[in-house]
């Protein structure tokens, strides 16, 4: 079972929609999934996913004995994916007792855990429970400068791998010359990519309806993505080389 | 040059910075030290204040400031010479 920690530092540049993305997307080649939302009082994996109205349980449930882990996550019907929900209210939980609840999942291939923002307790109780870690930013400095930090942060952990996802790429930029290439953020960060996600209007869209179509920019690129995951590769392949997939 | 490559050496050199940082520890101490020195020389009126900025090439811009009553206002050596000693 391998657990990875979905992070950035700085917020809302697409820690979520990446956990999302990778998990119906290892989840289309056979693997077994479950998503963590480890952002407990802002929780929002459920939405993205599409599977807020199925929620029962949450993990502060599973953690005061109110029901099992099982009974707590719910299944994406269409991706067979499973999401264990966190708490819409803040309440005090252990990186330990986090940790114990992650490794208490049976059966999956892949533990996928959706960091909250920030470096503080919930970046230490999500990042201590994983084993790998996918860094995610975005080609801004403000995104690239958090993500640094982060990456510093993490060399204290006990982690096998920390690989690169860059989110919201624009490639008529990059092409340009406008905007920094997930190949130049990669050597800034000292980080292999194992990503690349162009900005993508459908992501924007349709996440609020719960589902990003298969034709989406978004979901093709993250075909790349999963590919470099499930074989711990970290083949760069920057999206605006593929002609067919430039966005009109 | 294309604006991405300006956009890197800039992010190369703020990242580069951001590591050389100055502990909030080694600050304290400075300041700590250097309120002890400044004593023998002033009455301080409250604390001794301390700014450290980060310049574009890299170097440090410090500043320090306080408000003193009074000097301690002795006279040395070369101010007695001076004086026709
Ligand atoms: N590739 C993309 N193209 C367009 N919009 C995107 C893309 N990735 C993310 N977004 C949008 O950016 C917003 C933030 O994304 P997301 O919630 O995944 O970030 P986050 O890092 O999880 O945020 P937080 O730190 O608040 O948890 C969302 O509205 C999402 O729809
Ligand atoms: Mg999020």
């Amino acid at each position: 079972m391998r657990k990875i920690v979905i992070t950035s530092g700085k917020g809302g540049v697409g820690k979520t929609t990446v956990t999302a993305l990778l998990g119906r997307k290892l989840a289309e080649r056979g693997a077994r999934v479950v998503l963590v939302d480890g952002d407990v009082g802002l929780n929002n994996l459920d939405v993205v996913m599409g599977v807020e109205n199925k929620v029962v349980y949450d993990v502060s449930d599973v953690l005061d004995g109110r029901c099992r882990l099982s009974q707590a996550l719910v299944i994406d019907n269409e991706s067979g994916v499973a999401v264990l929900p966190s708490s819409s209210r803040k309440f005090d939980v252990s990186a330990q007792a986090f940790r114990g609840v992650i490794e208490s999942i049976r059966g999956a291939d892949f533990v996928l855990i959706d960091c909250p923002a920030g470096i503080e307790e919930g970046f230490h109780r999500a990042v201590s429970s994983a084993d790998e870690c996918i860094v995610v930013t975005t080609p801004s400095a403000s995104a690239i400068r958090d993500a640094d930090k982060v990456v510093a942060l993490l060399s204290s952990y006990r982690l096998n791998d920390v690989g690169l996802v860059v989110n919201r790429v624009r490639y008529d930029m990059i092409a340009r010359g406008d905007m920094l290439s997930a190949k130049e953020i990669g050597n800034l960060l000292h980080l292999g990519v194992v990503g690349v996600i162009p900005e993508d209007d459908h992501v924007t869209v349709y996440q609020q309806l719960g589902r990003v179509p298969d034709f989406a920019v978004s979901e093709k690129c993250a075909e790349y993505l999963a590919d470099n995951v499930e074989k711990g590769t970290k083949q760069l392949v920057e999206p605006y080389m593929k002609r067919r997939w430039r966005l009109r | 040059m294309k604006p991405s490559k300006m956009t890197y050496e800039r992010m190369k050199n703020m990242l580069v910075r951001d590591k050389l940082g100055v502990s909030d520890g080694f600050m304290q101490v400075y300041k700590t030290e250097l309120s002890r020195l400044t004593a023998d020389y002033f009455n301080l009126d409250g604390n001794l204040d301390m700014k450290i900025e980060l310049l574009d090439d890299g170097e440090y811009k410090v500043q320090i400031e306080f408000v003193a009553t009074e000097t301690k206002g002795f006279s040395v050596t070369s101010d007695m010479k001076r004086a026709g000693w």
